[in-house]
C-alpha cells in the first residue's frame, strides 16, 4: 500500500497514474509468465466469488496443496545487503493465531522497543531488549469471549503524547486504550481505572474489522476497514466518525485492507472483490468534514454530527488482480510462496526499504526494495525448521533493527538485523 | 409450603453468610439439633449442605463483596432512605439560625481553642463513673459495691535508641481514684458536683523531657474492681471477639500490662494524647472509653493471627458501650491548675440512655473507641429515637428459614440482633431489615412471616432475578475486561437516574410484608421503562445519544448518493448534448426531491421547477433546452400550453433581471473603463451583449436543433418562440 507514495507525489491525476502501474504489474507477470493464469487461480477466484465456500474467518487455514516454489532459487541467487538472525521466539498461551503485530513507531529515541500482538480476545505488550530478550508489559484481554482481535495500530494522544494503541476485530468494536505502563505514567489507583484505561470505543461497523490504519499526519484519524463492506474515517479526539467510503460504488465484499498514502491525502482500499479503490480525504467535502469533526462539541449541541457517506471512489479498479487482495504486493508475491490462504499481511520498515512477508508454512521474506527497478527487488528468505505455522503478520522496529513475526499458533518471532 | 426437613447436622454450617459461630447469637434450632442426635447420617448431611451452598453460595459472596465495596466507597448512605432515617442522627435545627457570614468567625473560634489546647495549659480529667453491666441486675451491684479504684498513667513512648530492641516506654502514674460504679445518671451525679472525682496532669509532663525525646503520649486508665468473678465475662455475647476486634482496630492501645491481684479484675483502656507527629488527639468532650478485661498472659505481638471479623461473629464497635465496661469523663484542657471548682459537671451522655447506637461523629473518629457526645441534641431528636428505641427493646430473636431445591428443604437460623445476615447492617428495626433485606437483596425473596419470639423470614433464592445489563445503555460497549481488575469483578456501570416518581407513602408498617392477594405487584418492576436501551443512527450504525433521538436519520428520499449517481449515469449519456444533460440532471433532481409520481402533478412539477431554477437556467444559459424538454412533456400530453406558457413567463422575468443587473454591471464598468480609456472608446467595438454566454462551461442548444424541435410542435408553440425571440432580441441575450 505504501507504493502510494509513487502517486502522491506525482501532480499528475490518479487516474492517469494507474494505467502506467497496471502496465508496470502486467509487465511483471509477463517477465514471469508462469504465474500467470494457470487454473488454479480461477478456481480460487471462482471460489471467492460464490459466498458459499468462504472461509468465514481468517482463522481459516486451507491446507492448500503446497504449490512448487520455483522461484525460490532465483530470489535467492541475488545477493541482499541485509541478513537476519532469529534471537529469540515465545508463544502466548492461548494458542489462538495471533493476527497482528504492530511496533510503536512512535516512541522516543531510547525508549525501549515497544509492540503489541494481537489475537484472540488478548492484546498483548511486549518490550524488546538487547541481547534478545522480550518482556512482558502488558496484557487486556476483553470480556468478551469471543471477541477476536485482527489487527492493532498505534498513535498518541495529542495533549499528553502517552502512546494509544487501537485494536479492533471480529465484533467490530474499535477500541482505543492507554498503554500507561509505557509512558511511566502508573495512574492512582481509583475505582474507575478500568474505564480510563481506554479513551474511546468505536462502534459501528456492521462486521468485523480486519483493518485499522491511522493518518500519517494527523494522529486522531483512524480509518477502520471492515467485513461490512466499507471503510471508515474516525476522529478520535473529538469521538466522531468523519466518513464512511463504501456504498453504491464502494467494495462488494469484504474490505481487506486500506492505508493512506505518506500525505495522508489518499486512501487506498482493497478487499475481497478483488478491486482496488482510491478515496481521496483531500477533496473539499473532506476537509470540511475532518475540520467538522475537530469542532463537533457533542456536550454543547444535541445534534448528531453528519457523517460524510463517500459512496463513490475516485478510483477504482479490478484489473490488477485476480483475487483476494490483502495487501498491494501480497497476490502477486503469493504465487510464490505458498500463501493460498487470506489474510496475511506484510510490513515495510519505517523507511520502506525493506519489505517483509511471511507465507503459509512459516517462511519469511525480506525485500531489499533500494533498487531502481522493482523487478530486481533482491529477497532474503528466513526459515527455521520449528517455525511451520503460517505467519500472519510481520513488524519492523522503527529503526528496522528488529524485525517480529507472528504465527498462527500464537508463537512470536524475533529476528534481530545483523550489521 | 413445601414439605421441609430441618437441617439436620449440629455444630454450625460454614455457611454461606459465614455464621461461623455462636458468638453472636446464632442458634441452630432445636428441631435440627434433635434431628442430628438422632440419626447423624454423614452422607445425607453432605449431600443437603452442598445443596444449600450451591443456592446461597453465589448470592452471598455477591452481596459479602457489594457490601464491602459500600463501606470503601458507598453509594449512597442507608441513613438517607426513608426507611432508615432512624439512623439519621443529623438535625436540621441549626440551619435556620446560620449564615454565612459566620463562617469565618466560626472556624477563627475553633482555631482560637485550639491553639490553647498547646503544650502549655494542663488537661483535667473529671471521671463520671465506671459502667459495668456484667449481665447482672444493677441492685445486685450496689449492694456489693458502690466504687472502683482508677488509676491514671501517662505512658510517654520515646525514641528509639540505637542498642534499643522495642521504643522505650514510660509510665508517669498521675494518681488514684476512687469512681462511682454503675452511677445512676439520672439525678445522682448532679446532687454532689464537688464529690465527682477529678485529676489533674500538669503541662511540664508533656515538655519535652531531656533523657528521651518522646514520640507520644498517651493516657492509661486502670480500673481494678475486686471481687468480681472472672467467668461471667467470658459469658458475655461479645467478650473474646471484641477483644480481637479492639487489637485490630486499636493496636496502640493496651501497649502496657498490669499485675493482676487475686480476687480482682483489672480493666484498661489507652487514649493517646499526642500521637507521634505531636498532634493532639484529645479535644475537649466527654468521653466514654470501653475498657477491656486484662488477661492472664498479654497478648504478644507474635501470636497475633488474622481474623475474619466481618461475618457476623464480632460486634459492632459501638456496641459495646451499651453493656460492656466503660468509664466516663469529662477532658478539658485548662491553663489555670489551681481551679479545680470549675470542673464541669458531666452530664449523661445520651449513649447510656438509648440501647440503640449512635453513629460515628467526625469528631470522634480520631479516638476510635471513644465517643463524644455533644449535648446540643435537639428534643425532636430525642423523641425520635424514643420512640424508636421503644420497640426493639425486648429482644427480639429473628429466624431466618433458608429454602432451597425447590423450596422442599430449609435450614433454620436464628439471629437476636436486627443486623442484616449479609451486610451486617444494624436496621435497628424490624420493619427497616425486612424492607432493607427486600429492596437490597433482590436476589432473593423474603417472606414475613409474624412469630410469637419475633419474627419469622422465609429466605428463597429469587428464580426471577434479572441480572441481565442493566446499567446505562450508553455504556454497553465501553465495558472493557474487568477480569484481571485490582477492584474486584465489576460488571456493571454505575448509573444514576433522576426518578421523579412519587407514589403515596404509606406508614411503615410491618402489615406490608405479610402475603396479600396482589404480592407480585412489588416484585422486581423496573421503574426505568421505555429508551432503556441503546439505539442507532441508521445511516452510520453509530449509537444514538439520548439527546438525538428527535433527529430523523431515516430521511432517505434523496440521498446524497442518489443525486450523484443520477448525475453521473446521465453524464455517460452519448447521445444528448451537454446542455440537454444538463436539464436533465436539473430535473430528475428535482422530481426525487419533489417526489412527484403522477402525471397530473407535472404542470405542479414544471412551474416549480421553473421557479426554483430559473436563475440556474438563465446563468447556464439553458433556456432553450428547458423549452424543448416542455414541448416534448407536451407530446406526451402531459402539460398543457398553458403551463409552458407560465413557466417562460417566469424564466424570461427572471433573464429580464439579470438583464437588468448585468447591464447596470456593464455600465458602471463601462464607465469605469471610459474614465480609463477615454481615447479608445470610440475605436471601441460594442461591448458583449451576451455576457452570460459562457461558451466554455455548456454548449447552448443550438437554433436548429431547437427549430428541429419546433417542427413537432404546434402553432401555438412557434408563436410563443417566436415571441420569445423577440423579447430575447429585445434582451439581447442569444443570438
Amino acid at each position: 500500500m505504501r507504493e502510494n507514495k509513487n502517486m502522491s507525489e506525482s501532480p499528475s491525476q490518479a487516474g492517469k497514474e494507474i494505467p502506467a502501474k497496471k502496465q508496470k504489474l502486467s509487465s511483471d507477470e509477463n517477465s514471469n509468465p508462469d504465474l500467470s493464469g494457470d487454473e488454479n487461480d480461477d478456481a480460487v477466484s471462482v471460489e471467492s466469488g460464490t459466498n458459499a465456500e468462504r472461509p468465514d474467518t481468517p482463522t481459516n487455514t486451507a491446507n492448500a496443496p503446497g504449490r512448487k516454489s520455483w522461484g525460490k532459487g532465483k530470489w535467492k541467487s541475488k545477493k541482499c545487503r541485509y541478513s537476519f538472525k532469529c534471537v529469540n521466539s515465545l508463544r502466548e498461551d492461548h494458542g489462538q493465531p495471533l493476527f497482528g503485530v504492530q511496533f510503536n513507531w512512535h516512541s522516543k529515541e531510547g525508549d525501549p522497543l515497544v509492540f503489541a500482538t494481537v489475537g484472540s480476545n488478548r492484546v498483548t505488550l511486549y518490550e524488546c531488549h538487547s541481547q534478545g530478550e522480550i518482556r512482558l508489559l502488558q496484557s487486556y484481554v476483553d470480556a468478551d469471549a469471543d471477541e477476536n482481535f485482527y489487527t492493532c495500530a498505534w498513535t498518541y494522544d495529542t495533549n499528553t503524547s502517552h502512546p494509544l494503541l487501537a485494536v479492533a476485530g471480529s465484533r467490530g468494536i474499535i477500541r482505543v486504550k492507554f498503554t500507561r505502563l509505557l509512558c511511566g505514567y502508573i495512574q492512582q489507583h481509583s475505582t474507575s481505572t478500568c474505564l480510563e484505561m481506554f479513551k474511546g470505543h468505536y462502534v459501528g461497523h456492521g462486521n468485523a474489522i480486519n483493518e485499522l490504519k491511522f493518518h500519517p499526519r494527523d494522529p486522531n484519524l483512524l480509518l477502520s476497514v471492515s467485513k461490512d463492506h466499507a471503510l471508515r474515517l474516525w476522529n478520535i479526539q473529538t469521538d466522531t466518525l468523519v466518513a464512511i467510503f463504501g456504498g453504491v460504488e464502494g467494495h462488494r465484499d469484504e474490505v481487506l485492507s486500506a492505508d493512506f498514502d505518506l500525505l495522508g491525502e489518499k486512501i487506498m482500499s482493497c478487499g475481497m472483490d478483488h478491486s482496488l479503490k482510491l478515496w481521496r480525504i483531500n477533496s473539499e467535502r473532506m476537509q470540511k468534514a475532518i475540520r467538522g469533526s475537530y469542532e463537533y462539541n457533542p456536550s454543547k449541541t444535541n445534534r448528531p454530527f453528519v457523517s460524510q457517506k463517500i459512496h463513490f471512489p475516485d478510483f477504482s479498479t479490478r484489473d490488477i488482480h485476480r483475487n483476494y487482495v490483502d495487501c498491494w504486493l501480497q497476490l502477486k508475491l503469493s504465487y510464490f510462496l505458498q500463501c493460498d490462504i487470506w489474510y496475511m499481511r506484510f510490513s515495510m520498515d519505517f523507511w520502506q526499504k525493506m519489505l517483509a512477508l511471511g507465507n503459509q508454512v512459516g517462511k519469511l521474506y525480506v525485500w531489499d526494495l533500494e533498487v531502481e527497478d522493482p523487478h530486481k527487488a533482491k529477497c532474503i528468505t528466513l526459515t527455521l525448521p520449528k517455525c511451520t505455522s503460517a505467519i500472519r503478520q510481520t513488524s519492523f522496529s522503527r529503526d528496522s533493527s528488529i524485525l517480529i513475526a507472528v504465527c498462527d499458533d500464537a508463537s512470536i518471532w524475533r529476528w534481530d538485523r545483523q550489521r | 409450603m413445601a414439605p421441609q426437613k430441618h437441617s439436620s447436622s449440629g455444630g454450625s454450617h460454614p455457611v454461606g453468610f459465614g455464621s461461623g459461630g455462636k458468638a453472636n447469637g446464632l442458634y441452630q434450632s432445636s428441631s435440627s439439633a434433635m434431628a442430628a442426635a438422632k440419626k447423624p447420617n454423614l452422607q445425607l448431611i453432605q449431600a443437603d449442605h452442598e445443596l444449600f451452598l450451591q443456592a446461597f453460595e453465589k448470592p452471598t459472596q455477591i452481596y459479602r463483596f457489594l457490601r464491602t465495596r459500600n463501606l470503601i466507597a458507598p453509594i449512597f448512605l442507608h441513613r438517607t432512605l426513608t426507611y432508615m432515617s432512624h439512623r439519621n442522627s443529623r438535625s436540621n435545627s441549626k440551619r435556620k439560625s446560620s449564615k454565612v457570614d459566620n463562617l469565618l468567625f466560626k472556624v477563627e473560634k475553633m482555631r482560637g481553642e485550639q491553639e490553647t489546647h498547646s503544650l502549655a495549659s494542663n488537661l483535667q480529667l473529671t471521671f463520671t463513673g465506671f459502667f459495668h453491666k456484667a449481665g447482672k441486675p444493677s441492685q445486685d451491684c450496689e449492694n456489693e459495691q458502690n466504687s472502683v479504684s482508677l488509676e491514671v498513667l501517662l505512658v510517654k513512648v520515646c525514641h528509639k535508641k540505637r542498642k534499643d530492641v522495642s521504643c522505650p516506654v514510660k509510665q508517669v502514674p498521675t494518681g488514684k481514684k476512687q469512681v462511682p460504679l454503675n452511677p445512676d445518671t439520672g439525678a445522682g451525679v448532679q446532687a454532689k458536683p464537688g464529690s465527682v472525682p477529678s485529676l489533674l496532669v500538669p503541662s511540664s509532663e508533656f515538655e519535652p523531657s531531656n533523657s528521651h525525646m518522646v514520640k507520644s503520649y498517651s493516657l492509661l486508665f486502670r480500673v481494678s474492681r475486686p471481687g468480681y468473678p472472672r467467668t461471667q465475662i467470658n459469658g458475655l455475647t461479645n467478650g473474646e471477639n471484641h477483644h480481637n476486634f479492639t487489637e485490630e482496630v486499636v493496636n496502640r492501645k493496651r501497649r502496657s500490662t498490669s499485675i493482676r491481684e487475686e480476687g480482682e479484675t483489672t480493666f484498661v483502656a489507652q487514649m493517646t494524647v499526642f500521637d507521634k507527629n505531636r498532634r493532639l488527639q484529645l479535644l475537649d468532650g466527654e468521653y466514654e472509653v470501653s475498657m477491656q478485661e486484662m488477661e492472664e498472659c498479654p497478648v504478644n505481638k507474635k501470636r497475633a493471627t488474622w481474623e475474619t471479623i466481618l461475618d457476623g461473629k464480632c460486634l459492632p464497635p459501638f456496641e459495646t458501650f451499651s453493656q460492656g465496661p466503660t468509664l466516663q469523663f469529662t477532658l478539658r484542657w485548662t491553663t489555670d491548675s489551681s481551679d479545680r471548682s470549675t470542673a464541669p459537671v458531666a452530664k449523661p451522655l445520651a449513649t447510656r440512655n438509648s440501647e440503640t447506637n449512635q453513629e460515628p461523629r467526625p469528631s470522634t473518629l480520631r479516638a476510635t473507641h471513644t465517643l463524644a457526645v455533644k449535648e446540643s441534641i435537639s428534643n425532636e431528636m430525642q423523641t425520635r429515637r424514643e420512640q424508636i428505641s421503644a420497640e426493639p427493646r425486648q429482644k427480639l430473636r429473628i429466624f431466618y428459614q433458608f429454602q432451597y431445591n425447590n423450596n422442599t428443604r430449609q435450614q433454620t437460623e436464628a439471629r437476636d440482633d436486627l443486623h442484616c445476615p449479609w451486610c451486617t447492617l444494624n436496621c435497628r428495626k424490624l420493619y427497616s431489615l425486612i424492607k432493607h433485606l427486600k429492596l437490597s437483596h433482590s436476589r432473593f425473596i423474603f417472606n414475613y412471616v409474624p412469630h410469637p419470639k419475633g419474627a419469622k423470614i422465609e429466605v428463597s433464592i429469587n428464580d426471577s432475578y434479572d441480572g441481565s445489563y442493566a446499567g446505562n445503555p450508553q455504556d454497553i460497549h465501553n465495558q472493557p475486561g474487568f477480569a484481571f481488575s485490582r477492584n474486584g469483578p465489576v460488571k456493571r456501570t454505575a448509573v444514576t437516574h433522576v426518578l421523579t416518581c412519587r407514589p403515596k407513602r404509606t406508614k411503615a408498617s410491618l402489615s406490608e410484608f405479610l402475603e396479600s392477594e396482589d404480592g407480585d405487584r412489588e416484585q422486581q418492576r423496573t421503574y426505568i421503562s421505555g429508551h432503556n436501551r441503546l439505539y442507532f443512527h441508521s445511516d452510520s450504525c453509530v449509537p444514538l445519544r439520548p439527546q438525538e433521538m428527535e433527529v430523523d436519520s431515516e430521511d432517505e428520499r434523496d440521498p446524497d448518493w442518489l443525486k450523484e449517481k443520477t448525475a453521473k449515469q446521465i453524464e455517460d449519456f452519448t447521445d444528448v448534448n451537454e446542455g440537454e444533460k444538463e436539464i436533465m440532471k436539473l430535473w430528475n433532481l428535482h422530481v426525487m426531491k419533489r417526489g412527484f409520481i403522477a402525471d397530473n402533478q407535472m404542470n405542479v412539477a414544471c412551474l416549480l421547477f421553473a421557479e426554483h431554477n430559473a436563475a440556474h437556467i438563465v446563468k447556464h444559459n439553458l433556456f432553450r433546452n428547458f423549452l424543448l424538454h416542455l414541448i416534448s412533456m407536451h407530446d406526451f400530453n402531459l402539460i398543457t400550453t398553458q403551463t409552458i406558457d407560465q413557466a417562460m413567463a417566469r424564466l424570461r422575468l427572471t433573464q429580464s433581471q439579470t438583464n437588468q443587473r448585468d447591464r447596470e454591471e456593464d455600465e458602471e464598468e463601462e464607465e469605469e473603463e471610459e474614465e480609463d480609456w477615454e481615447t479608445a472608446v470610440e475605436s471601441q467595438p460594442e461591448p458583449d451583449p451576451d455576457p452570460d454566454l459562457d461558451p466554455s462551461e455548456y454548449k447552448p442548444c443550438s437554433d436548429e436543433t431547437s427549430s428541429g424541435a419546433q417542427e413537432n410542435g404546434n402553432q401555438q408553440q412557434q408563436q410563443q418562440q417566436q415571441q420569445e425571440q423577440k423579447l430575447s432580441n429585445n434582451g439581447s441575450v442569444l443570438n
